[in-house]
């Protein structure tokens, strides 16, 4: 398990290594000149080129990556080229309201998806399962900045019951929640459905049901474990989109989370903020992955097992 | 471990506690108690809730140089004079406007008596001159330095070759003098825009590059800063030391929206009073029940205009071909179908608030007959162009394009994202494109000089260059009286448009504003929404105190 562990973060610092590094260079290949878009259709060359090189962005691009990485290894990922702040205080701004969002956008899909997943995989084929699965098949069709426009209509603006946008209150969090989270249940409900009738009818079940075990235990003792491999790898992914797929939920509630911060960089072609936000996102996605595959070791032993024999 | 997770009593425990957590919420939200106790309506707070974009370039208006952070700025500090929102100029900290001396270089200023900052201090020539040298320093990397730096010693400082800007002398505490270094009549002008707020000196040393950040801006202004979180909400209230008269309003709470949608269903749910109104949600709202009759449409300074790149071998050289380009295009058309009517259809490049604006000039024809004979006449009845835009000019330039078809001109439209737009349009590579030019303030200068002298054109894939031209703005830049000047201007405008037709302006656009009834005096001048004259009309039923 050690040298498991040991193989699989080592692959996961280099991953990191290389986005960094290939980050800042498509960076500065990309056309669009950043002191131009900053400062407008009206400014005049001189001021263009007074910036640019108060900004250092006169020099050579090697030595801006040269200058940018040995601070980025001291937790300094430089200043936002807009906003003039640094760009750690702003990415762990933002940070806080995605996680925010994104945790309990998580949860609510994980409590949902599974549960509607259970209850449809043992009232197969009857209307319980019928209706849950045309709820989850709406719910994955439906897009995301739908259900927002929706929700913020009957709930915000009709029932009152919710504030329309903003971060100011825990229910301004409900709607973006329930917006973000329901694609994300729809579909865990899918696959653990699936999973967990592949696992049913399997022959272990029907002896633990001969030897009159409740029903309850077979289920969520016997048959969910067992039935876990596809919903971890969906939940671990769904993880990652969540974190970095807030964008339209986080703009339509106003929220300023980091896919708000990243798209807004991107526009402005604010390098530094760009360069902050990707390597939070390439951070993000490669931590999520290690721990999938570790969890993945700790469920199903044959995985670690394997890899250990291969060696 | 898992087992344990997942026990049925621990599932059916998050499960509840999920359902407990929404539903706390849900009753938290949904009891949300409303005021029970009436208040004369003289005894109401004036509470003005604003709806705005972040601009996120924070509030220092020396590193600013957005209408958005201007809106907020100009309420808490103040310029020398000021642009009114009717696009006059007033006197603000300045006892009156100043005159160049006889050399046009020289110009005395004396600041109003008593005047204080948020912070109890003194206004004084000191801080004025703090200020100015403040923009120059290259460590502020100030974004619009080009409209001041006439001021004599100003390139020196910006090169970081001089400390001290020669050309502003403090005689006393209320006595100052600028010397330029070149005769520039548009100054005294620049003097009343956002760029040239006026900073107490010790506070914005103190807050070093924190300036415009959180509640680090302290001016003299109507209103001063309550709380700002920089991202989701500013609030100000009134300054009761302002110097001149109280101000109406007691609060006013600005509120970040970034998607324009989610910003007018919240003007329609009550939670702002007043915000701007986007083109392209103009045709939904002036139909919406709840909204048309709170619309106001104002004229901008501004111009939508087609760039034509006069670069040879770009097959735009010949004046003929471009009179036919004009020819070819029915703006009023325009105006009706892409501006859902909002704009007038233009007689020339200057908007009809500016001076040099020509009363006596007919709005551009549309004659698509005279338009194939004239590319007849020039041997361009086949002609090949191509455009590039941002998305937001996309709608425009493919309605040209199917005018411009109907003559026999091929015109490609590709859009471009708006950074790389902004690289190819400074670079000179773009044949076509189309924007509006906006000048700060209503002024000749500043909406041709700024475009289309010459080396200014050449920045901005125009290169128009007519010495006659350049020699009218030249002459214009000095020019202390004031009717030669707006000749000066009109001559000029009328030699880029209707002579050269090196560029086709289309129409003048309207922008638009909702405000709830009981908002009263909501006026734009030209982009920069003020509180200066806003208040609320507390007798209105309409009108509540929103909650803290």
């Amino acid at each position: 398990m050690r040298s498991f562990l040991i193989k699989r973060i080592l692959q996961a610092v280099s991953v990191v290594v290389c986005i960094s590094a290939l980050t800042f260079f498509v960076l500065n290949i990309v056309p669009g000149d950043p002191v131009r878009v900053m400062m407008g259709d009206m400014a005049d060359e001189a001021t263009v080129q007074q910036v640019r090189h108060t900004m250092g962005l006169d020099k050579p691009i090697p030595e801006q990556y040269a200058n940018w990485f040995v601070k980025m290894l001291g937790g300094d990922f430089g200043t936002s080229y807009t906003q003039k702040r640094p760009v750690i205080a702003l990415l762990t701004k933002a940070l806080g309201v995605t996680l925010r969002l994104a945790v309990f956008a998580y949860l609510f899909a994980i409590v949902f998806g599974l549960l509607m997943g259970i209850l449809a995989a043992v009232n197969h084929g009857k209307w319980l399962d019928r209706t849950l699965m045309s709820v989850a098949i709406f719910g994955i069709s439906a897009p995301s900045f739908w259900v927002a426009l929706v929700l913020q209509i009957i709930f915000a603006m009709t029932l009152k019951w919710f504030p329309l946008s903003g971060v100011k209150t825990p229910s301004a969090y409900v709607l973006p929640v329930i917006a973000l989270g329901s694609r994300y249940a729809a579909s865990i409900a899918r696959v653990t459905r699936t999973s967990m009738l592949d696992v049913l009818n399997q022959d272990y079940i029907r002896t633990a049901e001969a030897k009159g075990l409740k029903r309850s235990a077979i289920v969520l003792k016997h048959a969910l474990r067992n039935a876990l491999i596809p919903i971890i790898t969906i939940a671990g992914s769904q993880l990652g989109d969540i974190l970095t797929g807030s964008i339209i939920i986080e703009q339509i509630f106003n929220m300023n989370g980091m896919g708000k911060l990243l798209i807004d960089a991107i526009n402005a072609r604010d390098l530094p903020l760009i360069q902050g936000s990707v390597m939070y996102v390439a951070i993000i996605c490669v931590v999520i992955y290690l721990l999938v595959d570790i969890l993945y070791a700790v469920v199903d032993p044959r995985i670690r097992l394997g890899e250990e024999a291969s060696e | 471990m898992l087992e344990n997770s997942l026990s049925r009593r621990n599932f059916l425990k998050a499960s509840g506690m999920v359902a407990a957590g929404g539903g706390a919420s849900m009753m938290l939200a949904g009891c949300n108690p409303s005021s029970t106790d009436t208040p004369q309506a003289s005894d109401k707070k004036k509470i003005l809730r604003y709806g705005s974009a972040n601009s996120k370039q924070g509030l220092d208006m020396q590193r600013a140089n957005n209408s958005q952070s201007a809106c907020v700025a100009d309420s808490v500090c103040e310029s020398l004079l000021r642009w009114t929102e009717d696009n006059e100029l007033v006197t603000c900290l300045l006892k009156e406007i100043p005159t160049f001396e006889s050399d046009g270089l020289t110009l005395k200023c004396e600041l109003k008596e008593g005047i204080k900052f948020h912070d109890g201090t003194t206004l004084t020539a000191k801080d004025v001159k703090y200020t100015f040298e403040r923009m120059f320093k290259p460590e502020t990397k100030a974004l619009s330095t080009s409209f001041f730096d006439k001021i004599k010693g100003a390139p020196e400082m910006l090169a970081g070759k001089a400390t001290e800007l020669e050309g502003l002398t403090v005689q006393d505490d209320t006595h100052f003098t600028f010397t330029l270094s070149e005769p520039y009549i548009v100054f005294v002008s620049v003097l009343g825009i956002s760029y040239a707020c006026i900073f107490p000196e010790k506070a914005c040393e103190a807050a070093g590059a924190n300036w415009g950040t959180g509640t680090n801006l302290i001016g003299t202004g109507k209103y001063k800063i309550k709380s700002n979180d920089d991202t989701t909400e500013v609030v100000l209230e009134r300054f009761d030391d302002y110097h001149d008269g109280k101000p109406a309003l007691d609060e006013i709470r600005i509120h970040y929206y970034d998607d324009t949608n989610t910003q007018l269903l919240a003007f329609k749910n009550n939670d702002i009073d007043f915000c701007d109104l986007p083109s392209s949600l103009y045709q939904q709202y002036s139909s919406d029940a709840d909204v048309k009759d709170l619309i106001t449409a104002y004229q901008t300074l501004g111009v939508n205009f087609i760039n034509l790149n006069l670069k040879e071998g770009l097959g735009l050289t010949d004046p003929k071909v471009r009179q036919a380009l004009s020819l070819a295009i029915n703006r009023q058309e325009l105006v009706d179908n892409i501006a859902s009517g909002n704009g007038t259809v233009a007689s020339g490049w200057l908007a009809p608030a500016t001076p040099g604006y020509d009363k006596s000039a007919p709005a551009f024809e549309y004659d698509p007959e005279k338009a194939k004979s004239l590319l007849a006449e020039a041997g361009a009845s086949d002609l090949k162009l191509s455009a590039k835009v941002r998305k937001s000019n996309e709608k425009l330039l493919v309605a040209v394009q199917e005018y411009w078809s109907k003559v026999g001109v091929t015109l490609d439209v590709q859009v471009e994202d708006n950074a790389v737009w902004n690289t190819d349009w400074a670079a000179g590579n773009l044949q076509i494109t189309t924007l509006a030019w906006y000048p700060l303030f209503a002024d000749g200068d500043q909406h041709l000089y700024t475009y289309f002298y010459s080396t200014n054109a050449a920045k901005k894939s125009s290169f128009y260059n007519n010495p006659e031209f350049d020699k009218l703005l030249v002459e214009g830049r000095s020019e202390s009286n004031k009717d030669k000047r707006t000749e000066d201007y009109k001559d000029a405008d009328n030699l880029l448009t209707r002579t050269d037709f090196a560029t086709l302006p289309l129409y003048w656009p309207k922008n638009s504003f909702v405000a709830k009834k009981y908002v009263k005096n909501a006026k734009v001048g030209n982009l920069i929404y003020h509180f200066f004259d806003v208040d609320i009309d507390t007798s209105n039923s309409d009108y509540t105190v929103p909650e803290d």
